[in-house]
């Protein structure tokens, strides 16, 4: 009887060990899942900030050519830029 | 121009409105223009971005009086544009609810600074553009870099002096024949003697020292590859010089990157 009793309470015991590791490999996973996600969302967000800082730095001060003349030339001789 | 969150217009001639439309801008979102001078081909396209305003646009609009900067003769010219669009304008404010239609004028008899907000600086110097009195250029600075606009003119110590280690220097240029050969008329000699031949500008280059040189206002009487612009200038010049197209961006960082259209 004791040693049944011991060997159920350790099958038991056993049962919930692989059950408490399968579950804490899971959440390890997931966990490092998660950082993986974090890490993604991460250089997408820093990819996303140097993409921003670079047009923000080659934007903030930009002239644009509206009429060279150049055009005008080419397309008739005698409408040209005095 | 586009600087500091904020957008100007220099000069409005021919087709501006078209081209703003190119740059998927609306007409009626300007609302500061700086004109150098009042010769037609820089003014003649003010009506059509002034009233274009009065058209609903979802790229955005003027829902206040257009800012206008310019030398003496600003104010009478922008009045009397009014006027020749009073019918046109009142329709349009009446019937059709439009806002931005109107102008409020900002001229200047001296040269300095006539605009100075959001660490924008705006001067106007005076150029020699001959008979054409007077006439002006910009110089724009913002966090450490600058612009210079020549505006029509011919060498000018002025504008040297103004435009001194400018970051892009924008230069109006003249060939209206090779140079070997006599002018063919009168007119031409005395149209050439007021704005800036290759050589010249190679001249203003030098003493300017800026890190990008750029032709704009190229008036030309034969083909530009005959005109040869950048190999005339780089007689006396050894920078870099880029003969502007339409639609064609300049960044000015620390470097000037020129972005072809």
């Amino acid at each position: 009887m004791g040693k049944k009793s011991f060997f159920l309470a350790f099958c038991f015991l056993f049962v919930l060990a692989l059950l408490a590791g399968f579950g804490g490999s899971k959440q390890e996973s997931s966990a490092s899942e998660s950082t993986l996600e974090n890490e993604k969302s991460s250089n997408a967000h820093t990819e996303e900030k140097s993409k921003e800082s670079s047009s923000k730095s080659t934007s903030d001060f930009k002239v644009t050519l509206l009429g060279t003349g150049l055009q005008s030339f080419r397309w008739n001789a005698s409408v040209i830029q005095l | 121009m586009e600087v500091g969150g904020e957008r100007f217009l220099f000069d409005v001639g021919r087709g501006a409105a078209q081209r703003l439309n190119q740059l998927d801008i609306a007409p009626g979102m300007i609302d500061k223009l700086f004109v150098t001078h009042l010769h037609h081909d820089h003014v003649m396209d003010f009506d059509d971005v002034l009233i274009s305003a009065a058209v609903p646009d979802p790229r955005g609009g003027r829902e206040h009086n257009m800012q206008v900067w310019g030398p003496k003769g600003t104010k009478d010219w922008v009045k009397n544009t009014l006027k020749a669009y009073k019918i046109d304008i009142q329709v349009r404010k009446t019937v059709e609810s439009a806002s931005g239609l109107d102008a409020d004028v900002h001229e200047f008899n001296k040269e300095g600074v006539v605009y100075n907000e959001n660490g924008i600086e705006i001067i106007a110097f005076e150029v020699d553009h001959g008979p054409m009195k007077p006439a002006v250029g910009y110089r724009i600075n913002y966090d450490g870099r600058s612009v210079v606009i020549s505006g029509d003119t011919t060498y000018s110590e002025n504008l040297i002096k103004y435009a001194k280690g400018t970051d892009l220097l924008i230069h109006e240029v003249i060939s209206v024949k090779h140079p070997e050969e006599e002018y063919k008329s009168e007119a031409l000699k005395n149209i050439e003697a007021y704005h800036t031949t290759p050589e010249q500008a190679g001249e203003v280059f030098k003493q300017v020292n800026p890190k990008l040189a750029a032709y704009t206002h190229i008036a030309l009487l034969m083909p530009e590859e005959e005109a040869k612009l950048v190999e005339r200038a780089q007689k006396s010049y050894d920078g870099e010089v880029v003969v502007g197209v339409d639609l064609m961006e300049f960044e000015i960082g620390e470097e000037v990157k020129v972005i072809e259209p």
